[in-house]
């Protein structure tokens, strides 16, 4: 057999393994009740429940912030994240949350916002409103 | 139903513009087909017309661009893409960030950069150049269609900048026929206003764009079948490419270093991963390219990686612009409708080359024995498959949301829900990269070290075996020995860190001992020598930053004192600033010194400095972190972070987190609403009793202490002074809230004190309080001409100055048959001059008088009648009661947020500037190497 093809075949069989381990550490969307069964680290998508209290006080601690989230199943649980709260959080569409469930609190260690788009109609600016 | 006519609207630029686009399309596609039906043998007529086609194609894209710019410049506010990204604030030097802001524009700046390119083979010097160009506007004509912005049925084609914004909202503004004039534009994303953003996506979409020269090199090669000439035609062009690509990522990571709030320069971020796979492949190909050029081994290869660059462009610009990485990367663009565009986009580009490839395989020319092992072109090529198998990797991954996509488009047609096998990306990105990439890395660095000192098939001579030995054991030696020096200044090192460290060593000797053993002088060679130095030294680079990165804000005494309970230590990487109070973090002092509001923008000081044990001060710098607003005002937009240089270091200061009551009017306004005030009314020096503190009112003045604030006359404006004594504290702290009243409007503007947590404000019901009822008004009457001053009380003085016209609009707009005057009356007193402005209007016969109600001087004053004859005005005038013994009204909480503090994000980059080096370097040395390789190939000719 040529050298060549041994050296593909080799390369195939390593693309294989790393790419088979790779997908190890895809993660997949959680709930609340599913993290709580898991116990480890999980990645969880809801919305910002608004009409509940957002609280970070940062002149207390900057590194608190917490907030309630609904899940893909309804279910609402507080989330405290470790970091200050970001910008335009309130105007959240969707929140991405990476962390463990403890209790019935999901401590969050990482959280990606998805926020509306800028085409919306209600942006639109008029000058006249711009009078105090 | 009444069409409206609307007023006001440009609208020769839309149909201009969309003429513009249909020419360009129909230019392009002509010379695809008229290239097509004749490629076998061009006649000169032919050559004539495509040659015109492209100019014709040229010039429309030059012309759309440029009515773009016409009515961004214009404010043309009725077209939505001018709309959404301009405003009449916006500096004209950001209308080029604007331009390519929306998927339009950088559309538009591709298609551009392919007329650029398509201009150096727009001669036809080869026989290749006209399929070069044919695939060229074969793009070009696949991206036109995206600016179509045309219905099919209920499916749309194409997102037209030249559309209407009545045409995209359906809002009731639209009924009135000027709207034009009420409208004004979006303005650009507050983050995108910087330098940056002028120089990072033309740089970067001119690499994208310019990876369509090796593809359209291999394409060209298997239409014509011309295996030989195209491989050394098309290097310098596959260099420059990788040069500017580079650079253009190169500079991302820049500006996400210098002006974002990432902390860093790499992030794995899913856009930032597409922008570097095609480079990587593109690298890859560059190899085998060469290889092919030398020995003509990996010909195939080389048409696989140039093909396979391009279709990884256009497979990220599917990612980036579908708004299919919405749940993973924090910077694509929003979903506009293209989706199905880009995937025929991205179909047609593998397709086309894979039948082609497939059709011409077994007429592809190859070496009938195989490559030595002990040759440059058998490890080259290997390294090269190496560099393949981390850009299979990196996009393995980032590929998950378009695996998802794809198990719902099953799940559509076989009526079942997949949503259940849906993954996400890695919980921590950058370690899962990092964990693959750094064995690449290894790979790579050995691999182009040692092949350095091998040689081509063609000139291996019999003694080179002995010097490649003696060259790899020269460079082992060094790199182990600086790798044993370097050893040190980590903490601790896993031991694929430790190969990692030695291989980047390996990567920079060798290089050196190449240029001193082989290379010398010859300084056409030194293109390889700076890539693979520069490449060696980013590893080095990399690994310093990376392990060594070091976050100085913290305080852990300091924090467990603050808040009980904090078990997370790794997670605490943010710091609580005092205004005023300095600070100890982690080896630095810090003090945050003051702030000051720029532009759009709150600029921080803050003093950083290092101690020895004797107090003595080592080291002292200053950090300008900022916030940025956005275009009203109203909230803060992002945050720039400030960064000191070093050459061994840097410092990055972030700003997280500033005062509710600065970020965001309207949440500022909550919280104001939210507060409670408990009321409080006394005579001046009176005493007030608060919870924990007593206040005095000394003295009330006529203030009003809003910075910046833009007064009118006739505004009524009043401040308390203020003493708050703590109990059981002699401190006296001076405060000074105010107040200020314009006709139906109030301002506000509370005192707060930080450190006692309070906050004072005067009410609105303060102008009842000092302001007399009508019935207990009781007028004196005066006569007075331009120039009299009259005592009206004791020590009171009014004195009439002269007469204006000039009245303000928001009081009263007199209509024709009215006339409308105001007076300008001085009153004087022992402690205060104040100008007032009662007005006198006629009406018909009907006279009005508008009074003046003045909180301070407490003065009502009527301008209440003009005699021609005598030249002399009658004014009536009540002075109020004296203050001295009214009961003021005082709002006092005393639970108030702190207003003077931020929360700061501080880490040290160590050897950061070597990642910068190492970069350039390998950039310029594809430079270098692509202006090379065009010389040579110009003088073989």
């Amino acid at each position: 057999m040529k050298k060549s093809y041994i050296l593909a075949l080799l390369l195939i069989g390593a693309a294989i393994v790393l790419l088979i381990t790779a997908s190890k550490d895809f993660s997949t969307y959680n709930s609340f009740s599913s993290a709580a069964k898991n116990g480890g680290v999980v990645k969880i998508v809801g919305q910002l429940a608004k009409e509940m209290e957002i609280y970070y006080q940062p002149e207390k601690d900057a590194n608190h912030f917490s907030f309630y989230l609904t899940d893909k199943d309804g279910a609402t649980k507080l989330v405290v994240l470790k970091a200050p709260k970001p910008q335009d959080f309130e105007l959240s569409e969707q929140v991405v949350l990476t962390g463990i469930m403890k209790a019935d609190t999901f401590e969050a260690k990482t959280m990606l916002l998805k926020c509306p788009s800028k085409y919306k109609d209600e942006e639109i600016f008029i000058q006249s409103t711009t009078a105090l | 139903m009444n069409e409206i006519r609307y007023v006001g609207e440009h609208l020769w630029v839309h149909y201009c513009g969309r003429l513009l686009i249909l020419f360009a399309l129909f230019s392009a596609f002509f010379y695809v087909i008229a290239f097509l039906k004749n490629y076998k043998d061009i006649s000169a007529d032919w050559i004539k017309s495509l040659k015109v086609a492209f100019i014709f194609h040229a010039i429309s894209v030059i012309g759309i661009i440029g009515l773009i710019f016409f009515m961004m410049t214009q404010h043309y506010y009725e077209y939505q893409y001018a709309w959404a990204h301009v405003s009449d604030e916006l500096p004209l030097k950001y209308i080029l960030s604007a331009f390519w802001e929306g998927q339009e524009g950088s559309f538009l700046l591709w298609m551009f950069w392919n007329c650029v390119l398509g201009f150096f083979f727009f001669r036809f010097k080869s026989k290749l150049h006209p399929a070069i160009l044919m695939v060229i506007l074969g793009v070009n004509l696949i991206l036109s269609t995206m600016l179509l912005g045309i219905y099919i049925g209920d499916s749309r084609i194409g997102s037209s900048p030249f559309s209407l914004l009545r045409h995209t909202m359906n809002i009731p503004l639209f009924n009135n026929a000027e709207y034009t004039k009420l409208i004004k534009g979006n303005g650009l994303n507050p983050l995108l206003q910087n330098y940056w953003n002028i120089i990072h996506p033309p740089t970067l979409f001119l690499g994208f764009a310019s990876t369509i020269i090796p593809f359209a090199y291999a394409l060209a090669a298997l239409i014509y079948q011309e295996y030989k000439n195209w491989i050394s035609e098309v290097l310098p062009w596959a260099l420059f490419s990788g040069f500017i690509l580079g650079t253009g990522v190169l500079m991302g990571g820049a500006w996400a270093y210098e002006a974002l709030s990432f902390g860093g320069y790499w992030a794995w971020d899913p856009v930032e991963n597409m922008s570097l796979v095609p480079w990587i492949v593109l690298i890859a190909g560059i190899h085998t390219n060469l290889i092919a050029k030398s020995t003509g081994y990996s010909l195939r290869p080389t048409f696989i990686f140039y093909f396979l660059t391009f279709i990884l462009v256009t497979y990220s610009s599917f990612l980036t612009r579908s708004g299919i990485l919405g749940d993973s990367s924090a910077h694509a663009f929003t979903q506009m409708g293209l989706e199905w565009q880009l995937v025929i986009f991205c179909f047609l580009v593998t397709l086309i080359p894979l039948v082609l490839f497939i059709k011409r395989n077994k007429n592809i020319p190859t070496k009938q024995n195989e490559e030595q092992m002990m040759s440059r072109e058998f490890w080259m090529l290997i390294g090269s498959l190496i560099l393949l198998f981390s850009a299979l990797l990196i996009s393995f991954t980032t590929s998950i949301p378009v695996y998802n996509k794809i198990l719902d488009l099953f799940g559509k047609v076989f009526n079942t829900s997949y949503e259940s096998w849906h993954r996400s990306t890695p919980l921590n990105p950058v370690a899962h990269h990092n964990q693959y990439q750094i064995w690449i890395a290894i790979f790579v660095s050995i691999l182009s070290s040692t092949s350095l000192f091998l040689k081509y098939l063609d000139d291996r001579k019999s003694n080179l075996s002995k010097n490649f030995y003696i060259n790899t054991g020269i460079s082992l030696i060094i790199s182990l020995a600086l790798f044993g020096f370097s050893y040190n200044s980590f903490e601790k090192l896993h031991w694929s860190h430790s190969l990692f460290l030695w291989t980047a060593w390996f990567a920079i000797v060798s290089s050196t001992v190449y240029v001193v053993r082989i290379v010398q002088l010859r300084w056409r060679l030194f293109g390889p020598v700076l890539s693979h130095g520069g490449f060696g030294i980013l590893l080095l680079g990399i690994l310093f930053t990376g392990i060594n990165k070091n976050i100085i804000s913290n305080n852990r005494f300091a924090q467990e004192d603050l808040i009980p309970g904090q078990t997370d230590d790794e997670l605490s990487k943010h710091l609580t600033l005092i205004k005023g109070e300095k600070m100890f973090m982690n080896g630095y002092w810090v003090l945050y010194e003051k702030d000051t509001f720029v532009l759009k923008s709150r600029i921080y000081e803050l003093k950083v400095w290092k101690e020895d044990s004797l107090n003595n001060i080592t080291e002292t710098f200053t950090l300008y972190p900022e916030v940025q607003y956005d275009n009203k005002l109203t909230k803060v937009a992002a945050a720039n972070p400030s960064t000191k240089h070093y050459i061994h270091k840097d410092i990055f200061s972030l700003i997280a987190q500033i005062p509710i009551t600065q970020t965001d009017v309207e949440l500022s306004q909550k919280a104001e609403d939210s507060l409670q005030y408990l009321g409080y009314s006394a005579k001046l020096n009176d005493t007030i009793f608060t919870k924990n503190h007593y206040l005095v009112i000394k003295n009330v003045i006529n203030h009003f202490n809003a910075p910046e604030f833009e007064f009118k006359p006739n505004d009524q404006k009043l401040q308390f002074n203020l003493e708050v004594h703590q109990l059981e504290k002699d401190t006296i702290i001076m405060a000074g809230p105010s107040i200020l009243f314009r006709n139906n409007l109030i301002y506000k503007f509370p005192f707060q004190i930080d450190p006692l947590q309070m906050r004072i404000q005067i009410p609105d019901t303060i102008y009842d309080a000092l302001i007399p009822r009508p019935d207990q008004l009781t007028y004196t009457s005066i006569e007075m001409k331009k120039g009299d001053e009259i005592e009206i009380g004791n020590n009171k003085y009014l004195k009439l100055i002269g007469f204006s016209k000039d009245i303000d609009p928001e009081i009263l707009i007199p209509d024709e048959n009215e006339i409308a005057i105001s007076a300008q009356l001085e009153y004087r007193d022992d402690s205060i001059t104040s100008i007032l402005n009662p007005i006198y209007m006629i009406k018909g016969n009907q006279v009005i008088s508008v009074p003046v109600q003045s909180l301070l001087p407490g003065i009502s004053i009527k301008f209440s009648k003009i005699n021609p004859e005598t030249e002399s005005m009658r004014f009536d005038y009540f002075i109020h009661p004296d203050i001295s013994k009214m009961e003021f009204p005082i709002l006092v909480s005393e639970n108030a947020p702190r207003n003077d503090f931020i929360v700061i994000q501080v880490i040290e980059f160590p050897w950061i500037n070597l990642v910068w080096l190492g970069s350039i370097m390998m950039m310029c040395g594809l430079l270098l190497s692509s202006i090379l390789k065009r010389n040579t190939k110009v003088n073989a000719t």
